[in-house]
């Protein structure tokens, strides 16, 4: 069989087996140990167990169970609940008002880890249960949550931005600043459809009761935002003031947010501090085995040269710019149904980085474009990381409204896409502002 | 087999709170580790003990959080099946998330010894031996495998067609959408076992 | 049967042009080779890896920078051991000589075979203050590169901690870091020279040399005729000219780079690499030379080679 062959098999086989019901970590192992078995060799497989290990022992990925204990910390305990009653004094006369502050939430959170699922549990775990509380459809609700966690590795600092910087040689500086318009972008497009839809579901359902508050009740709901400012504050000053990195603040704001539960909700008994913990274990082992399992799975992919074979193949076609780009988006959303962003960089850009330098195409848009669709894999099933963390948070939700409340925001990307590729300005125009032509 | 059921539950949940103890110490090394380099003194152990620390965790969390519903699978062929065939698809499902649970294990086990053995250790500044953090997978994932017998055990013992409250797999259908009463709920059913 | 070569650096570096070289030579001389070549970690993700896969049969060549291997091996810290050598083209004089041999002996115990002589320099750069004498790192916060070189800057008073490559741009930019020591090649591919502002790079002295062969698997080395040994051999001596070639456009280019981003250059004069290399001697060479007999050897056949 050819190497497309047994890709097109292997398209087949992940999705009967990841729909049989295994667990999507277990199975994806099961899937690569039967290619390895069938068509690679015995070297092949005996690595499996050293990539599933290796891919963990990594200090970037590893923040995120700090990520995931910070949101299960203020998500667990009183914090949380406290957060939401006092942004909802103030939003609820909007439509979709507190489904905006979860969006504007994970754009804030964004900034702050580089990291996609780690932005969608931290802010899910909270906002998801108290969003579907206050009669925000579930569907909406987990949808917003898994697209505004995208996110976190478009708005800097960003993981596959360092990564992509690192094997195009491209600055990574440049990359970050060219992230922050198309994500602010993105910010205000998902809440502007998180307003239009709740906007249509009031009009259908004009008896729910619309609640208002007096300004003293608001102003009392202010006061107990104060210690989360107080976390949001000092992350911003420990990372941007020099005294730690992007991974190492992870720990910090868990730490913080530990303390404020402890002081200021007096969450200090050891049966109350597991439930925060085991909630955190719990997801953080969900997300990272599912992280190590799809690193085993991208290197059957590579081993048998299935990825490879299919990037060679579209470019054996000779295409115009615009062809070009329309079919590099196209394998980067196919790809992105079986493989995490870091993996399909990794494996993808030997291929792409001659063409894209050949043909003469911004490579600091072009990534903008790409971590873009990339995003979206994060979103679409069969393995979409993003989903699974807010299965993993709202368990209560079945799988399909998650996946389909994640669809609108799917088009929307798509469509910011085709926006980006008319106006390559909204990523470049920063950077080249700030750090002149490159 | 009764026994064996509730012993698997207990060491699965001593071993969640083991995991616990060290994502709350991973915690707690980094921040001291930033502070401390912030007053001007040497890092040395703080972050390789960390990453340590956390691999171990997330490994021994596994059986835990395979007998809470927490290792996510895609359901969205339950609406579509026949009972019958849901139930024998869900129990071959099982049984390869068991056997690769324990091919895991195997091979972490001769990771562990082959470090133990050679006396391997991680990259770094304070260089810790590699052993204890590869002992962790096969504690873990052998523990997931046992998990998953008792809940085969489970489901060849309730009749087919009939939904068992006490498995992982049921998921309460009519309970309101809260994540907190969920996580209740099947921390109660998995004691009750 | 084709053999898969891995390596984790981006096509068009010097290490990956050099690979390509190697394979060109020997299918000229054996067209039934067959290879193919797996770059900037397509197929293991985590380089440090690599060791293992050679190991089992998974690959059967890599470049693999032989302090990966220090978890394994400690012995292989002589391969970055500061004042062994001096500059690329000190290195050379080791080719061939004890030092080779028992080199080898460390790495077939691992399950891989030597097949290149490839060396790379690099430098530090830091945004505090010109680095020249050791005195000059004191109270400056540096990211560890090997367990010898952390001595031996902590011993110069800096203050030395362990970071992610991935973080080193973020670190550099807020100021977590001052200064790291690091290869021509990271300096250039991670765009340092943007976040720093003084240098110590390029000239003929530097207490930053690396080691960085072409390995292959023992198991597929062993499985080669004598004849084919011998053509893998001249293959990989043939790429060592250009290998070395490309090594001093790339000093060039650095240089060139860190000045047009207005960083202040600094070349090592031999008698600041004299004090360097006294307080190595005193401190990163003793502690060496105290993990095995066999570090021991290594170090005294390269302090036989100094004489
Ligand atoms: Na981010
Ligand atoms: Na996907």
């Amino acid at each position: 069989m050819s190497e497309l062959e047994i890709g097109a098999l292997l398209f087949a086989v992940t999705f009967a087996v990841l729909f049989s019901g295994i667990p999507i970590s277990f199975g994806l192992i099961l899937v690569s140990i039967g290619f390895l078995y069938f068509f690679g060799d015995a070297g092949g497989l005996s690595l499996i167990p050293n990539t599933f290990v290796g891919e963990l022992s990594n200090f970037a990925l590893l923040t995120i169970p700090l990520f995931v204990l910070l949101g299960c910390t203020i998500g667990a305990s009183r914090a949380g609940k406290d957060l939401y009653d006092s942004l909802h004094r103030w939003m609820c006369k909007i439509p979709g008002g507190l489904v905006i502050a979860n969006i504007l939430g994970c754009g804030l959170f964004a900034a702050m880890c580089g990291s996609s699922p780690a932005t969608a549990a931290a802010i899910g775990r909270v906002g998801i249960p108290e969003m579907i509380r206050r009669n925000v459809s579930p569907r909406l609700a987990t949808g917003a949550i898994a697209a505004g966690g995208t996110l976190g590795i478009l708005i800097p600092p960003s993981l596959t931005f360092i990564i992509y910087g690192i094997v195009t040689h491209t600055s990574i500086a440049r990359l970050f600043l060219a992230g922050v318009v198309p994500g602010l972008m993105l910010v205000a497009i998902f809440a502007a459809y998180a307003w239009g839809s709740s906007y249509r579901q009031l009009r259908n359902n004009p008896t729910q009761v619309i609640e208002s508050y007096t300004l003293s009740e608001k102003m009392s709901g202010l006061i107990r935002i104060l210690p989360f400012l107080a976390i949001i504050i000092s992350v911003t000053v420990v990372m941007y003031g020099g005294f730690a990195t992007p991974s190492e603040v992870a720990a910090i704001a868990a730490f913080l947010a530990l303390v404020m539960v402890v002081v200021v909700y007096r969450t200090w008994r050891l049966t109350e501090l597991w439930l925060i913990m085991r909630e955190a274990v719990r997801e953080s082992c969900m997300i990272l085995m599912i992280v190590a399992g799809a690193a085993v799975y991208a290197y059957m992919m590579s081993y048998l040269y299935i990825t490879q074979s299919l990037a060679e193949w579209m470019f054996s076609w000779n295409l115009g710019n615009w062809e070009l780009i329309l079919i590099l988006n196209v394998f980067l959303l196919i790809a992105g149904f079986f493989l995490p962003a870091v993996s399909i960089i990794l494996m993808s850009m030997p291929v792409i980085l001659p063409v894209l330098v050949h043909s003469n195409i911004d490579l600091v848009w072009f990534a903008v474009m790409m971590t873009i669709n990339l995003e979206i894999g994060l979103i679409h099933p069969p393995l979409g990381l993003n989903l699974f963390v807010i299965r993993g948070v709202a368990p209560e939700v079945p799988l399909r409204d998650v996946m389909m409340g994640a669809l609108p925001f799917v088009g929307l990307m798509l469509f910011f896409i085709v926006l980006l590729a008319v106006f390559p300005g909204i990523a470049t125009w920063l950077p080249v502002t700030l750090m002149g032509p490159a | 087999m009764q026994y064996f059921n509730r012993w698997v539950t207990r060491a699965s949940t001593a071993l969640a709170v083991i995991a616990a103890g060290l994502l709350l110490a991973a915690t707690l090394i980094i921040t001291w580790m930033v502070v401390k380099r912030g007053i001007g003194m040497q890092n040395s152990w703080e972050l390789e003990l960390s990453i340590e620390l956390m691999i171990g965790a997330i490994f021994l969390s596994s059986p835990y959080t395979l007998a809470t519903g927490g290792h996510v699978k895609m359901d969205l062929l339950d609406a579509i099946l026949p009972e019958c065939i849901k139930h024998k698809l869900a129990f071959i499902a099982k049984l390869a998330g068991c056997l690769i649970c324990l091919y895991l294990g195997w091979e972490g086990l001769r990771m562990a010894q082959h470090a133990f053995v050679t006396g391997e250790r991680a990259l770094g500044i304070w260089q810790p031996l590699s052993w204890p953090k590869y002992a962790t997978i096969p504690v873990g994932m052998f523990m997931t495998a046992l998990q998953y017998v008792t809940s085969m055990h489970r489901e060849l013992v309730s009749a087919p067609g009939k939904v068992n409250s006490k498995d992982e797999t049921a998921s309460s259908k009519d309970a309101p959408y809260c994540v907190r009463c969920d996580a209740q709920h099947k921390e109660v059913a998995a004691c009750r076992n | 049967d084709t053999l898969k070569l891995t390596h984790q650096w981006p096509q068009g570096d010097g290490r990956d042009k050099g690979a390509r070289h190697f394979v060109d030579e020997v299918v000229k001389h054996d067209p039934s080779f067959k290879f193919r070549i797996y770059p900037g970690a397509s197929l293991i993700s985590n380089p440090l890896k690599q060791i293992d896969a050679l190991a089992g049969g998974s690959v059967d060549l890599s470049i693999f920078p032989l302090i990966y291997g220090v978890g394994k091996a400690p012995e292989f810290s002589i391969t970055i051991l500061p004042g062994a050598v001096n500059s690329v083209q000190d290195a050379m004089r080791l080719k061939g000589t004890d030092y080779e041999k028992r080199l080898q002996a460390v790495a077939e115990k691992q399950g891989f075979h030597i097949l290149t002589w490839w060396w790379t320099e690099g430098g530090i750069a830091d945004r505090v203050r010109p680095i020249t004498t050791p005195d000059t790192v004191k109270g400056l916060k540096f990211r560890g590169a090997d367990r010898t070189i952390d001595t031996m800057l902590k011993q110069a008073g800096a203050s030395v901690f362990a970071m992610p490559s991935t973080e080193l741009y973020n670190a550099m930019q807020t100021g977590v870091l001052d200064g790291l020591m690091t290869s021509y090649e990271t300096f250039m591919s991670m765009r340092l020279y943007e976040q720093v502002k003084y240098a110590t790079l390029g000239g003929d002295y530097t207490i930053f040399v690396v080691f960085q062969p072409l390995v292959m698997s023992t198991k597929a080395w062993n499985a080669l005729t004598p004849a084919q040994k011998e053509i893998f051999e001249r293959a990989a001596d043939a790429t060592l000219a250009n290998f070395n070639a490309e090594q001093d456009k790339l000093k060039a280019e650095v240089v060139a780079k860190f000045k047009a981003a207005k960083v202040d250059v600094h070349q090592m004069t031999q008698a600041e690499y004299k004090q360097w290399l006294d307080l190595a001697k005193k401190t990163a060479w003793v502690d060496y030379a105290s993990i095995s007999p066999e570090a021991k050897g290594l170090l005294e056949a390269v302090e036989k080679l100094s004489k």
